[in-house]
């Protein structure tokens, strides 16, 4: 694409205002806390602000989505996020919230931290961001087919973490 | 754990469910951070791409000035040969004889027995009628030899009769 850099900046500035807060909450569903979903977020921008050309025109939000997945891939292989995902639901163990949303919150972020990105990222966006199959293939440039067999897949893990965490619990 | 209670306790568990978003100082730095990244790099980086180029493009052209003519081949010339023509057969030498009235004669008087019409007579062998050709004009010939390329060797006969061959 060609734009000028003030076309170019006045572009990326729509975007932001406009993905942003989707974008954050995503990344906070998709990462182990909240420092790690703020550079995931800030590092897909900054990919879109270092290579405008390759944003599609139109498919903005698809492309911002497949990029912070992507984000989350690299960081899952390159850090072992398992192993932060539990170390941070032991943190939280240890400070101790006796509230029961608090302890559900922890329980469910330690089983999305064990799920594979992609699987977990179609899982969120079907089931917390409510999004169709339809629109979570789009959106992660898979098929429809793939996303109902990752589906199926997290469902089944998720149930069976859960349950184990549950009878940890007791 | 069914489907519609996996689901249930999925969004009770939501981690973007307390207090999700970026707070508005954070939001700001970060899209600072972000339309600042344009023009920096475009800052940083144009330059050494347009000098890059320049130093390329100055470095062909000069190279391509200075470069020494190569040698070329001569294009030999056609290979005429300047050999003297050979000499005319020596049937060529012989003079033309009118024939002898008398034998004429005598071929006239002679009866007409013939086993064969004179057009059924066989044809004379290529040579003596290479020689009878030579006898007519035997008197100035020329030949001009070429060699062409391929190894052909054409022969040019010149006479100064009415043909050539």
């Amino acid at each position: 694409m060609g734009l000028s850099p003030q076309r170019t900046t006045e572009r990326l500035a729509g975007l932001f205002d406009v993905h942003h807060q989707r974008l954050f909450r995503l990344a906070l569903r998709l990462s182990a806390d909240r420092e790690e979903a703020r550079d995931l977020v800030q590092e897909a921008f900054l990919r879109a602000a270092r290579r405008p050309g390759a944003v599609p025109d139109g498919a903005e939000e698809a492309w911002l989505v497949r990029t912070l997945v992507n984000l989350c891939r690299d960081r899952y292989r390159r850090l072992g996020v398992r192993a932060r995902a539990h170390e941070s639901l032991r943190r939280n163990e240890e400070t101790g919230h006796p509230e029961e949303a608090a302890v559900i919150r922890t329980t469910v972020r330690s089983a999305l931290g064990r799920l594979a990105p992609r699987r977990r990222a179609v899982i969120v966006l079907h089931e917390l961001d409510g999004l169709a199959v339809r629109e979570v293939a789009r959106l992660l440039g898979i098929g429809e087919v793939t996303v109902r067999w990752h589906l199926m897949a997290a469902r089944r893990e998720l149930a069976r973490l859960l349950s184990e965490t549950k009878e940890d619990r007791r | 754990m069914n489907d519609e209670r996996l689901r249930q306790i999925l969004r009770r568990g939501d981690p973007a469910g307390e207090g999700g978003g970026l707070t508005p100082d954070e939001a700001r730095a970060m899209r600072r951070a972000v339309l600042t990244a344009v023009p920096e790099r475009k800052r940083r980086l144009l330059p050494v791409f347009a000098l890059a180029g320049a130093a390329a493009t100055a470095a062909l052209i000069a190279v391509l000035l200075l470069r020494p003519e190569p040698a070329r081949a001569p294009i030999p010339p056609p290979r005429i040969a300047t050999a003297p023509a050979p000499p005319a057969p020596p049937i060529a030498q012989v003079q033309v004889q009118p024939a002898p009235q008398t034998a004429q004669k005598e071929e006239e008087r002679r009866p007409v027995h013939r086993r064969h019409p004179p057009h059924h007579r066989r044809p004379a062998a290529p040579a003596i009628h290479d020689a009878l050709a030579s006898l007519e004009t035997a008197d100035t010939e020329r030949q001009v030899q070429f060699s062409a390329p391929g190894g052909t060797r054409i022969i040019w006969i010149l006479k100064s009769g009415k043909d050539s061959r």
